[in-house]
């Protein structure tokens, strides 16, 4: 359980975080979203007790980060945005290392090592040189790292950055399952991966909470707003005519004409599945096949104007 | 409207910021907190307690005053003003070159201050920056001190003794020699600085004579063992027409490599007549195996003593010291038993003493320092060898003893150079059984208090010699192999391993 | 802190640094050995006492990265984040400079058991010799790891280390220069020669106060003197002291 409340930190006139609250839940994921500079780093130094906040009050299991550091400490693994690893060590001797940091029992190391390394997918390159790994390894060994010695709270900075599609369905796979006795920070500025594991999403732009949510009431709001991208073998000023007597269409956009044609389709707020239903037909009946049409995902930005304008 | 949204900010900005304006004065606060406990610390400790925990580790004390100067420093009166005036600006450290003449000195001269209850003041001074402090010491101008720049200068009651640091060491002259280094085999600084405030405190009783410009031996452990004995000490030339000064208690002649004039003979036999006190030595080495001595063995035959021109072999191995023939043990004679603590003193290359031809009745001559009974005489053959002269082995005087009870004149005669060259303390220091001998004869014939001389052992210094069997070139190539190239070379070898090892993990 | 220790130890073995410090440290130890050796004197004193003129190139090796690099790579965190006391944290990594320094160390005393096997004299001054030689290492690292807190670069830190060392070599020497100067500009000002020269003794005595190298000179001699030890210690612990709290500031820094 953590619990924050009204956080500000100042960098001598820039107030990188004015008066933030939210509280962590047991065994719940939250999402920390916001766009890079928005304070999500910030914030979560300051949980760990790496800044201390100019004024606020960080509880984590009751325990005060600034009175009580060591107790409050004890309960969080941290990965930073920049994963803290010596590149001169083998990934053994890494976790090793982090194992006596931690106070882990030393005749636990060996299973402890093991049991970490098996849930992150580490033990193949469990002897290399971290300086040696590939960047999805580096920042699993990261996670490794905050998993070591169990602590009931798990705060993660960008788990994914710079992972390929199925590194990060992976790491996406074990946040999911650790959530089930752990609470978890996750820090993102991409959207569909909060979405994808987070129970609650706080949203944080410019050092101020622009929304706190559920996943679900988040998609609600976000829905309003959709996109479609619609790309087709056909003439696409004709279509682009079309599609906007179809109801529910509310504005067509050419984005390439020649060749395969694409136009962005903008549906009037609260447009049911019918509306998209009858794209489809509109474009069967021409004769004209389609060859993509999927949503377009908001992005933060728009989100942003979304959270903040609604 | 902007400027009054900016002064709120500014009042919200200061109660926000106070959480880590706290944290700023306790950090600070701290920091220079310890900063002046660990100054105030370090100044009790140095100031106040800095001597009281200094401790004196060494084997010889060498930067400690031994019990004898201690008591000394009891034993003269309050309100008694020593004080010793370094003419130079004290170094901090010995380290450089010029000052290492001074690292058994300075420390030493701290312990007199420490341990001389007020007594003892030491102070250095740059003479040329303060040329007061000559006057001041020395007002009539009769010390030159504006020369002695870099030595030591101990006043007391008005008199002064300038104390050379080159005089406080005993140095090796066979490496002098050799080298062309000094080397200092002992520490005689707090003999030196000791008697010095002794002679001062009582002022010299009497003084002594050396000859020199009879290619003698060095003569400066001697002197220090006469000023020791409370005898102020003056070379009495031979050139500039010799005449053995009115005031002369005791008249030495040390080692002379060349026979004395026709004037000496005639002013040193008057001198005995008086009622002079002599003492002569003359050892056998490289330099006088040829000389007969014709003019000195004159003199002595006053006194029913021969100078023989040769030298004893002791034939008994009980005597021999390295199984040497010309390196000995000599027995103490009777009479002179009470001289020293030991039976048996150190002689080296020794010349026979016979009895004179004549016999002058005036004087009785009696053997002071006899070899065993199966000594014989030998002379220096080729390489360094004794040839045996042929002849009954028998026991040899190599110190003699003569005197004439009417006119108190004195004179001992040793046949060996160990009693009173340089060269024989520098090796074995004035803390040597022949040292301790010496000054019994010297007591014996000159009226000296016996507190006068304050017996304060030398001090060693440690040679760091290696044993000269290990120390073999071939040694030292092998030093240099081992730690100069397999070791560096392992390291690096070991560094190279590492990282091609770790780097393709 | 036993953790930190262990690490950073070790980490001078996990890359050629260390061995190449210590194969640097075994040749000019041998070299001075050597030619000790070769005159058939050898006053190990004299070669420990020559070796602390290699602080000045081995103490900012040994320290410029210990915070600067930790800094750099972000590893920090990992101090500031986990349940451990920044003090220990900058006491843990003194100690293993300084276990450092004595692995390399371990060659002189081959030198010593060596030159006694050789019959050579190994006084209380060489133990005398060899305790400075630690007390001032540590004073040395600790000033070094001060160098490597307040800056980010590892080259700006070694510099750093580099002329702080220099100072305190130069101290005795600075002094006297600065009681010099400050007599000749009293000599200007027309004050007679026994207030100048009194003066200079004063201006001079004061900054050479603060020499640890004249303060334990006559250790050599097998005078120990327990202030010249408390002072390298004391000061030692203030610039580890100072290290923290500067680490810590990171925290609440508003910078």
């Amino acid at each position: 359980m953590i619990e924050i409340k009204n956080l500000v930190k100042h960098y001598g006139d820039i107030k990188a975080l004015n008066g933030i609250s939210f509280t962590v839940k047991d065994n719940e994921i939250l999402g920390f979203l916001g766009p890079n500079g928005a304070g999500k780093s910030t914030t979560m130094n300051i949980i760990t007790g790496y800044l201390s906040s100019t004024s606020g009050i960080v509880k984590i299991n009751g325990h005060d980060i600034l009175t009580e550091p060591d107790l409050a400490k004890k309960d969080i693994g941290y990965l930073p945005e920049q994963p803290p690893l010596y590149l001169d060590m083998t990934v053994t001797e890494y976790l090793k290392f982090i194992c006596e940091l931690k106070g882990v029992p030393k005749k636990d190391h060996k299973e402890h090592m093991e049991q970490i390394m098996n849930m992150v997918g580490i033990n193949l390159v469990a002897g290399r040189l971290i300086g040696n790994l590939s960047k999805g390894y580096k920042q699993r060994v990261g996670i490794a790292q905050a998993l070591v010695g169990d602590p009931p709270i798990l705060i993660l900075d960008e788990p994914t950055v710079g992972l390929d599609p199925n590194q990060i369905i992976g790491i996406r796979k074990l946040i999911k399952a650790l959530s089930k006795n752990h609470s978890i920070i996750v820090s993102s500025h991409i959207l569909s991966e909060i979405q994808e594991i987070a129970d609650r999403v706080v949203i944080i732009h410019r050092g101020k909470i622009a929304a706190v949510d559920t996943i679900k009431d988040l998609s609600q709001r976000l829905s309003g707003s959709n996109k479609l991208k619609l790309s087709f073998k056909g003439p696409a000023k004709e279509a682009a005519a079309r599609l906007k007597m179809v109801p529910g269409v509310k504005d067509v956009v050419i984005k390439t004409a020649s060749g395969i044609s694409e136009v962005d389709i903008e549906l009037v707020e609260n447009a049911t599945n019918e509306v998209r239903a009858n794209i489809t037909m509109t474009m069967a009946k021409s004769g004209w096949p389609v060859l993509e049409f999927r949503s377009l995902d908001p992005s933060l930005e728009e989100v942003f104007m979304s959270v903040t304008s609604g | 409207m902007s400027i009054i949204n900016k002064s709120s900010n500014n009042a919200k900005k200061k109660h926000v910021n106070e959480r880590a304006h706290q944290m700023k004065i306790y950090s600070i606060g701290s920091v220079v907190l310890l900063g002046l406990i660990i100054l105030l610390i370090n100044v009790i400790l140095d100031v106040f307690l800095g001597k009281n925990l200094t401790f004196d580790f060494s084997i010889e004390h060498s930067n400690s005053i031994t019990e004898a100067s201690e008591q000394f420093l009891d034993s003269i009166p309050d309100g008694t003003k020593i004080r010793i005036v370094g003419l130079f600006l004290r170094p901090s450290s010995t380290d450089e070159t010029q000052y290492q003449q001074y690292q058994y000195i300075i420390p030493l001269l701290d312990d007199y201050a420490k341990k001389g209850k007020g007594k003892v003041t030491v102070e250095y001074t740059d003479i040329t920056m303060n040329p007061g402090i000559i006057s001041e010491l020395d007002p009539t101008g009769s010390y030159d001190l504006s020369s002695k720049a870099g030595q030591f200068v101990v006043s007391c009651n008005g008199k002064l003794n300038v104390i050379n640091p080159i005089n406080c060491y005993t140095i090796d002259t066979d490496y002098l020699a050799k080298y062309d280094v000094y080397m200092a085999t002992a520490n005689n600084t707090e003999y030196t600085f000791t008697n010095a405030m002794m002679s001062l405190v009582k002022g010299y009783s009497s003084k002594a004579y050396v000859i020199a410009g009879n290619k003698e031996v060095g003569t400066t452990q001697l002197k220090r063992m006469l000023n020791g004995l409370g005898m102020e000490t003056n070379d009495l030339d031979v050139v500039s027409g010799f005449k053995v000064p009115d005031d002369c208690s005791l008249l030495v002649l040390n080692c002379p490599d060349t026979d004395i004039t026709e004037t000496m003979y005639v002013e040193m036999k008057a001198y005995v007549a008086r009622g002079g006190k002599v003492i002569v030595a003359v050892g056998y080495n490289n330099d006088n195996v040829n000389e007969p001595y014709t003019n000195l063995n004159r003199f002595l035959g006053e006194m029913n003593i021969n100078i023989e021109r040769c030298m004893v072999s002791e034939n008994d191995p009980t005597y021999q010291l390295n199984t040497q023939i010309n390196d000995s043990l000599a027995d103490i004679a009777q009479g002179f038993a009470d001289f020293s603590e030991e039976k048996k003193m150190h002689i080296t290359l020794a010349r026979p003493l016979s009895p004179a031809s004549t016999v002058n009745a005036e004087f009785t001559t009696v053997p002071v320092l006899m070899t065993s009974k199966k000594a014989t005489r030998s002379v220096a053959g080729e390489n360094n060898t004794a040839k045996q002269i042929e002849g009954e082995a028998g026991v040899i005087n190599v110190a003699m003893y003569a005197a004439n009870i009417e006119t108190r004149g004195e004179v001992f005669v040793f046949g060996t150079e160990n009693f009173t060259s340089d060269l024989y303390y520098s090796e074995f220091t004035l803390s040597d059984k022949d040292a301790g001998f010496f000054r019994a004869c010297v007591r014996s014939m000159v009226p000296t208090t016996a507190s006068y001389n304050i017996d304060i052992p030398v001090k060693k210094i440690d040679s760091y010699m290696l044993a000269e069997d290990k120390a073999t070139t071939s040694m030292s190539t092998v030093m240099m192999i081992v730690f100069m190239i397999v070791l560096p070379i392992i390291c690096s070898t070991a560094a190279v391993i590492v990282y091609n090892k770790r780097k393709n993990l | 802190m036993y953790a930190i220790f262990k690490r950073e130890f070790l980490s001078y073995f996990r890359t050629p640094v260390g061995y190449v410090a210590m194969a640097i440290f075994t040749f000019i130890s041998g070299f001075i050995f050597y030619s000790l050796f070769s005159t058939g004197i050898v006053n190990i004193s004299e070669e420990i006492i020559s070796l602390r003129a290699l602080f000045i190139v081995i103490i900012p090796i040994i320290t410029m990265g210990m915070f600067a690099e930790d800094r750099k790579r972000g590893t920090e965190v990992l101090y500031y984040a986990n349940p451990v006391d920044l003090f220990s944290v900058v006491f843990s990594k003194f100690l293993a400079a300084i276990l450092l320094c004595f692995v390399m160390f371990i060659n002189v005393f081959i030198h010593i058991i060596v030159v006694a096997a050789c019959g050579g004299e190994i006084g209380i001054g060489v133990f005398g010799s060899v305790l400075v030689f630690f007390f001032m290492a540590a004073l040395f690292i600790a000033i070094g790891i001060f160098a490597s807190v307040i800056t980010d670069n590892q080259i700006i830190s070694a510099i750093l280390t580099f002329i702080f060392i220099l100072v305190i070599q130069l101290m005795s020497m600075i002094g006297s220069y600065i009681g010099t100067f400050v007599s000749t500009i009293m000599a200007y000002m027309g004050l007679s020669n026994v207030t100048r020269q009194s003066a200079q003794s004063a201006v001079s005595g004061a900054i050479s106060w603060f020499d640890p190298f004249a303060k334990t000179y006559e250790f050599r001699n097998g005078t120990f003197s327990v202030s010249a030890l408390v002072f390298c210690l004391s000061f030692a612990i203030f610039f580890l002291y100072l290290s923290f709290r500067i680490l810590e500031k990171k925290r609440w820094s508003q910078k």
